[in-house]
């Protein structure tokens, strides 16, 4: 299974990507959206890890982009939210994410999220 | 007088010559150590991530350069953790002196060390600094005491809260944002701790903060205090905590308040802001007890509380929509037009 981790942050980017590495997943990683957008399109990951805030297009721009395109617009996304925001939620889950993680977030517990994503999503 | 007038000029010339050479050469080192710490970031960050990941090997902290870039990566990722990953950074900071180091930063005698020191303890939040954190309360800069605040109320543990709310109090007019989110990491933390800055005695504006915190997390024990901000006696800053209040008990829904706002959105005495406020809260619990008083409201001098009588009649059930609708036809078009936008569904 292969995980496309868009994080701006490499330090978290880099933690999250060694985490899934330890769980089995093969990692691609982008540090912005249009990157993303990219390796969405040519990586053929099985699922994204994007966060909301990222530079040149933000997570909500990535999720059009993405969707409004038939090779990844199935893709299942888990989106990395502001703790508080409950506009980043509800507007994720609008454009059709499968899961959200509020920041300050656990690595462990998105790993367990990526795969309840992945098994929803019958990958 | 030609030629000291001469010597002026010349002097003023070399003056400027000899600050642009300083400021050039102050930006050219600024850029050169902007550039040295860039070339450090991605290893230190890849070393970092492996560390947190679970590999033993530290990130290299042999030079001030690597120490200062280790430190800035670090928080900037502790930010976005928290469980197992964040403790493990955290434990690093403190063995690499980073902690240590803050905590002696809030005893420098300059102010911008001091308040570095703090928003670098306030980051990392590691228990090892509560020594030194709770003498830093009573700093004489506001923001590096309410960073302190903010640090130990997002700990946690009782035995700070006293301290806590005395330097909230102490500086909520000089740092009002520092101030509300130490408020908030207390009443997040400990409940039942922002009760004091709810009290009678209490500044206003506090006061407001505190219960729009308590009213905003929906912490049905400060109901009580709620009511009390809610009956305080008049005056304007009376009333314009009255009106938080009315907001909160409308926000958690405190079906005990009907009576008092009930009276309060009738009480003329009361700012038309506050009885509106009130009005809404009736809206928002819901009881048709209220009906009888909205519908009088409709005709109320204030039109902020016409306004949010009619609103508020909208969340009353079939008695507040039976009501809107006589008010649909009523010969005033101010209440006319207001009632037929609150039946829009």
């Amino acid at each position: 299974m292969k995980v496309l981790i868009a994080e701006d942050s490499a330090t978290v980017r880099r933690l999250v990507a060694a985490r899934l590495i330890a769980d089995g997943y093969e990692v691609l990683e982008a540090s912005d959206g249009e990157e993303a957008v990219k390796l969405a399109r040519e990586g053929t990951p099985d699922l994204l890890v994007l966060d909301k805030v990222m530079p040149k297009l933000d997570g909500f721009e990535v999720i059009r982009a993405l969707r409004e395109d038939p090779r990844t617009s199935e893709l299942p996304i888990v989106m990395l939210t502001e703790r508080t925001n409950e506009e980043d939620v509800l507007g994720g889950l609008d454009l059709g994410i499968e899961d959200y993680m509020p920041k300050p977030f656990s690595p462990h517990e998105l790993s367990a999220r990526v795969r309840r994503a992945l098994r929803r999503s019958g990958r | 007088m030609t030629a000291a007038l001469l010597y002026v000029v010349i002097g003023l010339a070399t003056v400027v010559v000899l600050l642009n050479g300083a400021i050039i050469a102050t930006r050219a080192a600024l850029i050169q150590r902007q550039k040295r710490l860039r070339r450090v970031r991605p290893g230190t960050e890849t070393l970092l991530a492996e560390y947190l990941a679970g590999t033993p090997a530290m990130p290299a902290t042999a030079t001030r350069r690597e120490r200062a870039v280790l430190l800035d990566v670090a928080l900037e990722a502790i930010a976005d953790l928290r469980g197992e990953e964040r403790a493990r950074l955290v434990g690093l900071l403190e063995e690499l002196g980073f902690v240590s180091s803050a905590m002696s930063g809030l005893s420098a005698r300059r102010r911008v060390s001091r308040r570095r020191a703090a928003e670098v303890l306030a980051t990392i939040r590691s228990r090892a600094a509560v020594g030194a954190l709770t003498p830093a309360l009573a700093d004489r800069d506001a923001l590096v005491a309410v960073t302190c605040a903010y640090t130990l109320a997002e700990m946690g543990g009782e035995g700070y809260v006293a301290a806590v709310i005395a330097t909230i109090k102490r500086h909520a007019v000089r740092a009002p944002g520092a101030t509300a989110a130490a408020m908030l990491a207390l009443g997040a933390k400990q409940p039942s701790a922002l009760t004091p800055l709810l009290a009678r005695d209490v500044a206003p504006p506090v006061r407001m903060t505190a219960i729009e915190i308590v009213s905003e997390l929906r912490l049905p024990q400060y109901l009580p205090a709620l009511r009390a901000c809610l009956t305080d006696a008049g005056g304007t800053d009376s009333d314009d905590v009255a009106a938080s209040a009315a907001r909160g008990l409308g926000l958690i829904g405190d079906a005990e308040a009907v009576e008092a706002l009930i009276g309060f959105t009738s009480d003329a005495s009361r700012t038309g802001a506050a009885r509106a406020a009130a009005a809404q809260a009736l809206g928002s619990i819901g009881d048709p007890r209220a009906v009888p008083v909205l519908a009088t409201q409709l005709r109320a001098r204030d039109w902020k509380v016409r306004a949010a009588a009619t609103g508020a009649l909208g969340g009353l059930g079939d008695p507040g929509i039976a009501v809107l609708r006589r008010a649909a036809s009523s010969g005033s078009a101010e209440v006319r037009l207001l009632a037929e936008a609150a039946l829009q569904p």
